[in-house]
């Protein structure tokens, strides 16, 4: 699939492996740009030892770990095999789950395989992605990844192409929830944006509510414009209380399941 | 932006620290990013009646004191069962 490359729905076909850097940037390394243990996780998750892996298919303007998450080669070099050993001692020292997140860790798809297949024992491996990957690599990470911690950004596909950049997006990241919440246990995020609680949050909830009732939600009102958003006239500012508001009573009206 | 003790392994991007962002927010709430185990108690002190935050801060204590050091500061009997997250 690297030499040409069907990671994610952009389908680009280049052949990663030859050194070719795809629209994402990537080539077929792996850089890892930050990681540390994280109690701001769900609950269930903690301590959740993030890792952060460079490049990403998505260019959302409100990205908080914008723009260093889009270079692929900042920090240090994966190597599977030590990012193995390093994943069994944090588990060892207290750590619940290994949170690969970036960027978009789907995107490094033969690294997270190389790393599972170095450890002696199944890695806690939670996948937090932008859910914008093929069926194809759903399918080689089942068994593999024990969770998937997905972000359902957009409720709409034109505030989709226009934040992030991204076409289809509501096709795609439906199909891959329901394929990746019959594969292994599921836990959907939305993250409200300021002006889009009805053309994306109500969606996304009504979408949750008919076909994934029983997957826990994390409804995220801490909004902040960070990196382009603090220039673009309709995300630059955080909630207000009345957004905050309503975006709970969608929720509880729709009577999805709350993550802790 | 602050310059936090890295809490694992000190081999993140920009050496052994940690960049936590803190924005406030013009209605006055506070957002951390990144947040250390060692700021979780900041965090509660700015609200002291967050349930999660107890939790959170109850496992950071876990992971990094052992259950001692998680009820020293939620400020129980050293032996009591610590709130871990279920």
């Amino acid at each position: 699939m690297l030499r040409a490359c069907t990671f994610c729905e952009r389908r680009c076909g280049v052949d990663r492996v030859a050194g070719n850097a795809a629209p994402c940037r990537l080539d077929d390394q792996t850089w890892c740009f930050k990681r540390h243990v994280s109690f701001a996780e769900e609950l269930e998750l903690l301590p959740s030892y993030m890792v952060y892996l460079g490049g990403c298919n998505f260019r959302c303007r409100f990205c908080v770990q914008a723009p260093t998450c889009f270079a692929p080669r900042i920090g240090t070099r994966v190597e599977a095999g030590q990012a193995a050993r390093d994943f069994e001692r944090l588990v060892g020292t207290g750590a619940r789950t290994i949170n690969l997140l970036g960027g978009e860790p789907s995107l490094h798809l033969h690294t997270i395989l190389e790393i599972a297949a170095e450890a002696a024992e199944p890695l806690p491996l939670v996948l937090n992605s932008n859910m914008y990957m093929t069926p194809e690599v759903i399918a080689l990470l089942n068994g593999v990844v024990g969770l998937y911690l997905a972000d359902f950004k957009f409720g709409s596909d034109v505030c989709a192409a226009s934040i992030a950049g991204v076409d289809r997006y509501v096709e795609v990241v439906t199909r891959n929830l329901l394929l990746a919440g019959a594969q292994a246990p599921l836990l959907v995020r939305h993250l409200v944006m300021p002006g889009h609680i009805e053309c994306c949050l109500l969606p996304v909830a009504e979408w949750m509510a008919a076909h994934l009732p029983d997957v826990p939600f994390t409804l995220n009102t801490g909004y902040v414009p960070a990196w382009r958003a603090a220039a673009s006239s309709d995300l630059s500012r955080t909630l207000t209380q009345d957004e905050r508001d309503r975006a709970e009573a969608i929720v509880a009206r729709l009577g999805l399941r709350r993550a802790a | 932006m602050l310059k936090a003790v890295h809490p694992t392994d000190g081999s993140d991007a920009l050496g052994d620290r940690l960049p936590v962002t803190i924005r406030i927010g013009p209605d006055g709430r506070v957002y951390f990013h990144d947040v250390t185990a060692e700021m979780l108690p900041i965090a509660l002190a700015l609200s002291p009646d967050d349930e999660g935050l107890k939790q959170r801060l109850a496992a950071a204590s876990a992971m990094l004191d052992g259950p001692a050091g998680a009820n020293a500061r939620l400020g129980r009997p050293p032996h009591a069962s610590p709130e871990l997250c279920p």
